[in-house]
């Protein structure tokens, strides 16, 4: 936004912020009840995902993991919380780093849906996988397997949700692809 | 002579264009000096880019918005393009519009301390600015009050408590002045008078006590800024009638079946209803016996807190009332999923009724649901952009202005055909002339009209009866020959 | 929201230093790993829970075990199926279902997991959101990360109350009745104005938020004070000394259970 270039740190600051609300609201507020760990699915992946596709790799790392830990913290599972933080975290970078490297500028169908695809791979494998070592330790290893199925389908609505929800902002509100650095 | 604070000198801008989104000259060879000590009251119309104009002068634009700027400023000497904006705190301080976009930690206190963090100033002695300037607003001991759970009055305060701390050489006030308590406009006025700060007010709309302390006026209009001082002209009222900007007369629509009519056609019956939030015990709004009819206007006055929009929202079915009913034309009781589609409510922040990336696209979908054929349906959005004089079809909706916005909400109404349709603060945003047309464009025989305000003199030129609400009840409600002299009306409402 | 967080105080463990207190409850949390007796590990996990009903109430304890009672529900039940080792309890048609040792271990989770859950709810309750951050500060994270945290905290309710605005603005665009549509397809469908819009307003507080910063100094080359602060360590050599008791007796208790069990075993 700054016209020499540089953003300031004011300005990401402001942005990590505002995605770490998002993402708490989205998981805070828009939830299915399923599974029975965490007790429900959420839309907390759509943000992480729209963040790690709109605003980039190290955005996406503090605002999902800081912005479930939150949301975790305000509905009073803080003892998710850390393990949160990383999961999520990871997931969000990961999904960033691949977006950034793979989409083109004038992306085909094929250079999209590869990308896709490898985003909503690396997001299932770290923030499902990661859950699933969590949970092992935690509370076992069947508790842990019944959440499996809710993660992954959590990461489908991240993917299904969040790469339209980027196209549809952009197109809602253009000055948004100036706030990614 | 005395010294300038601030200079201006052929500014020129212009925020960034969009596809399908090109924006306006907002400012255009504008020439401002600003002597120090002095205060200046600035007026112009709601989207005339008062408040760009004060964070350009804050270094906050175009830094983080773009766009195009020329002209030289200078601040204290200072020529702000070869300064950042946190050089410059001590220089010119801002107190923005909307104190929801302006506090951003969870303490009263922390909120206060971190300018002065920022300036590097010790411990002790912030702890003693923070405890002084919150008790100089009266607010010794908010502290370690989260400002979530302070009133919109409590929260300006705040705000003005950190200006005090930092204490800046020219504070300049975004459409806040209007809304403090008189107390504190007087410990504001009286302090800046004693240290020879610069003032600068922003306001949409002319209040007479700005005549008693304003050295100079200042009318923004269409890009110019036309400056006036107290000697050339023998009061600056006669300089705003020039611009306009207090319209002389006010179309009123002509209601068939308005205010004391006992024959209108009755909408929406309200008996014995009570309601409280759940968290919140001690405020409930206590209606008990209240009736809107077709084709009448009604304005809702009362103080901020006395339950105007609880009220509303009690009406258009988003809020439960826990007890009563709300019955239709031939008694049967509403439920509230009836009601969000009997009434259309005009949000005061117009930011949450845009969903749809264009202004044809909000437009159209609810007459895509009504089933209309396509070129109805065209038609329709056509005729719906001029009468309320909108942008074209195509335009990003997240990028109209404020009061633009405003408009918009009202139109989509307009198309659904909703038979009540309620307007909170109505005036925000919107100029008197812009409301005057808002309201006549919505008004129909079949419609009633709620216009929510603290706009007594608007209000009572346009309402067919005015219900003064207090402490959640109805205190009392007015027909139109018991306010049609407004000093009576505003003695007898005190 | 807050209040759910936060239980305002003055007892002891809200007085107790903010740092030395994550240091506990790391250790608590490590001791619900130990390999001893479901038995003493339950004994922990009762101490905690009577700490947290005298320093938080009640309520906060009752809140936090409704929270994750079908998780150690499920747990409890669920856990006997993976280890079928030892003294069979239950046999369908031959084969072992659940055992003693499978029993065991469904509890010893639970109480593990519920162990966890009562610390972490313990030290939440009893300390307030700026010490917790000053600590994260302390500990090492970037002033840069601890203020996203703090102005997070602000946003979060802000955006809640957005949130909730659009969903009732979008309740009033509605054109029919659509009370009797319950499609799951419909509900996503639906959903997605309401997203963008939420989206929107959030994102377009981005530069505002930016320009507020810098007005309050945010950027500034000189060097940063700061007005709520931690006290020196050497303050606060009671809280320290505590610290090391409360680690020594975590410590020793175990050992004289590990002395215990083993004199049980020889017997």
């Amino acid at each position: 936004m700054e016209d020499k270039g540089e953003l300031s740190s004011a300005f990401k600051i402001s942005t990590i912020t505002i995605l770490t609300a998002i993402t708490a609201i989205f998981t805070i507020a828009v939830r299915i009840p399923v599974a029975p760990t965490r007790g429900y699915i959420n839309l907390g992946d759509v943000a992480i995902y729209f963040s790690a596709i709109t605003f980039g790799p190290l955005s996406a790392l503090i605002s999902g993991g800081l912005g479930t830990a939150l949301a975790d913290i305000f509905s009073g599972y803080s003892q998710w919380a850390p393990i949160s933080f990383a999961v999520h975290g990871l997931q969000g970078f990961m999904i960033g780093i691949i977006v950034r490297l793979l989409l083109k500028e004038k992306s085909n169908p094929v250079n999209s849906f590869i990308t896709w695809a490898l985003a909503f791979a690396a997001g299932t494998i770290i923030m499902a996988g990661g859950y699933l070592l969590a949970e092992y330790f935690m509370v076992g290893l069947g508790a842990a397997l019944t959440e499996l199925p809710g993660n992954i389908i959590q990461n489908a609505a991240g993917i299904f949700g969040g790469v339209p929800l980027t196209l549809a902002i952009k197109k809602a509100y253009p000055p948004v692809v100036n706030f990614r650095w | 002579m005395r010294e300038t604070a601030l200079s201006v000198h052929n500014l020129y801008f212009k925020y960034p264009d969009y596809p399908d989104f090109s924006s306006r000259i907002l400012f255009d060879s504008i020439n401002l000096e600003v002597e120090r000590g002095s205060l200046s009251v600035l007026i112009g119309r709601p989207d005339s880019g008062k408040t760009t104009l004060s964070r350009i002068l804050g270094g906050l634009i175009p830094r983080f918005t773009g766009g195009e700027l020329r002209g030289e400023i200078s601040v204290n000497g200072k020529n702000i393009a070869d300064y950042k904006p946190y050089d410059l705190i001590k220089d010119i301080g801002l107190v923005f519009q909307n104190p929801e976009e302006e506090i951003f930690t969870t303490r009263c206190d922390t909120e206060i301390a971190f300018a002065l963090e920022s300036l590097g100033m010790a411990g002790e002695e912030i702890a003693e600015k923070v405890e002084n300037s919150l008790s100089a607003v009266g607010m010794r001991n908010y502290k370690e009050k989260n400002p979530v759970y302070l009133s919109g009055g409590e929260k300006k305060k705040l705000l003005m408590a950190s200006l005090f701390a930092v204490d800046p050489d020219i504070w300049v006030f975004d459409e806040v002045f209007e809304e403090l308590d008189p107390w504190i406009r007087k410990i504001v006025l009286s302090y800046v008078a004693e240290k020879k700060k610069t003032v600068i007010i922003l306001t949409s709309k002319w209040l007479d006590i700005y005549g008693e302390f304003a050295d100079r006026l200042l009318i923004l209009e269409s890009a110019k800024l036309h400056c006036f001082t107290g000697d050339e002209y023998a009061g600056f009222s006669e300089a705003i009638r020039l611009y306009g900007l207090v319209p002389e007369k006010i179309k009123k629509p002509v209601s068939v079946s308005g205010g004391r009519n006992k024959n209108a056609d009755t909408l929406l019956k309200i008996r014995e209803l009570r309601f409280s939030y759940d968290n919140k015990d001690d405020f409930t709004v206590e209606i008990d016996s209240f009736k809107l009819v077709k084709g009448e206007i009604t304005g809702l006055i009362g103080r901020n807190g006395s339950g105007k929009s609880t009220f509303a929202k009690i009406i258009c079915g988003l809020l439960n009332h826990n007890n009563g009913i709300i019955t239709g034309k031939t008694g049967t009781p509403l439920s509230p999923e009836y009601l969000n589609r009997l009434v259309g409510y005009l949000f005061q922040n117009p930011d949450f009724q845009i969903f749809l990336p264009t202004v044809g696209e909000e437009l159209k979908i609810g007459l895509k649901y009504l089933g209309k054929p396509v070129h109805e349906m065209d038609d329709a959005v056509s005729e719906a952009i001029r009468l309320f004089d909108l942008p074209e079809a195509s335009a990003p909706a997240s990028l109209i202005s404020y009061g633009t916005k405003r408009k918009l909400q009202a139109a989509i109404y307009y198309l659904l055909h909703r038979s009540i349709i309620i307007l909170d603060e109505a005036d925000s945003g919107l100029s008197i002339s812009d409301l005057v047309s808002l309201v006549n464009n919505l008004y129909s025989e079949d419609t009633a009209l709620v216009v929510i305000t603290h706009d007594l003199d608007t209000i009572t030129r346009l309402a067919d009866r005015i219900i003064f609400m207090e402490k959640g009840k109805i205190n009392r409600i007015y027909y139109q020959d018991e306010f049609t002299d407004l000093n009576k009306f505003r003695s007898s409402i005190r | 929201m807050f209040e759910d967080i936060y239980y305002p105080g003055n007892s002891i463990i809200h007085r107790y230093d903010p740092r030395m207190k994550l240091i506990v409850l790391i250790e608590c949390v490590v001791l619900f790993f130990f390999h001893i007796p479901v038995i003493c590990l339950s004994l922990y996990l009762v101490l905690i829970m009577v700490v947290l009903v005298f320093t938080a109430g009640l309520d906060s304890l009752l809140k936090a075990i409704k929270a994750v009672l079908p998780l150690l529900i499920l747990v409890i039940f669920i856990t006997p199926l993976f280890n079928r080792n030892g003294v069979p309890v239950i046999e369908i048609f031959g084969r072992t279902v659940v055992t003693v040792s499978g029993i065991l271990d469904g509890l010893r989770l639970a109480v593990r997991f519920a162990g966890i859950t009562v610390a972490f709810t313990l030290y939440f309750k009893t300390t307030n959101p700026e010490s917790m951050v000053l600590t994260l500060r302390w500990f090492g994270i970037s002033f840069n990360l601890s203020l996203i945290i703090t102005i997070s905290m602000r946003y979060i309710p802000y955006i809640m109350g957005v949130y909730r605005n659009v969903v009732d603005a979008h309740k009033l665009r509605k054109c029919c009745d659509e009370s009797r549509v319950k499609g799951f397809v419909y509900k996503v469908k639906n959903l997605s104005p309401v997203l963008i819009s939420v989206l929107i307003h959030s994102i377009k507080k981005i530069p505002v938020l930016a320009m507020v910063l810098e007005k309050k100094g945010l950027g500034r080359h000189n060097k940063r004070t700061s007005y709520l602060e931690l006290k020196k360590l050497k303050y606060i050599f009671p809280d320290i000394l505590i610290l090391l008791a409360i680690t020594a007796v975590i410590f020793l208790s175990l050992f004289i259970m590990d002395l215990g069990i083993n004199f049980l075993n020889v017997l």
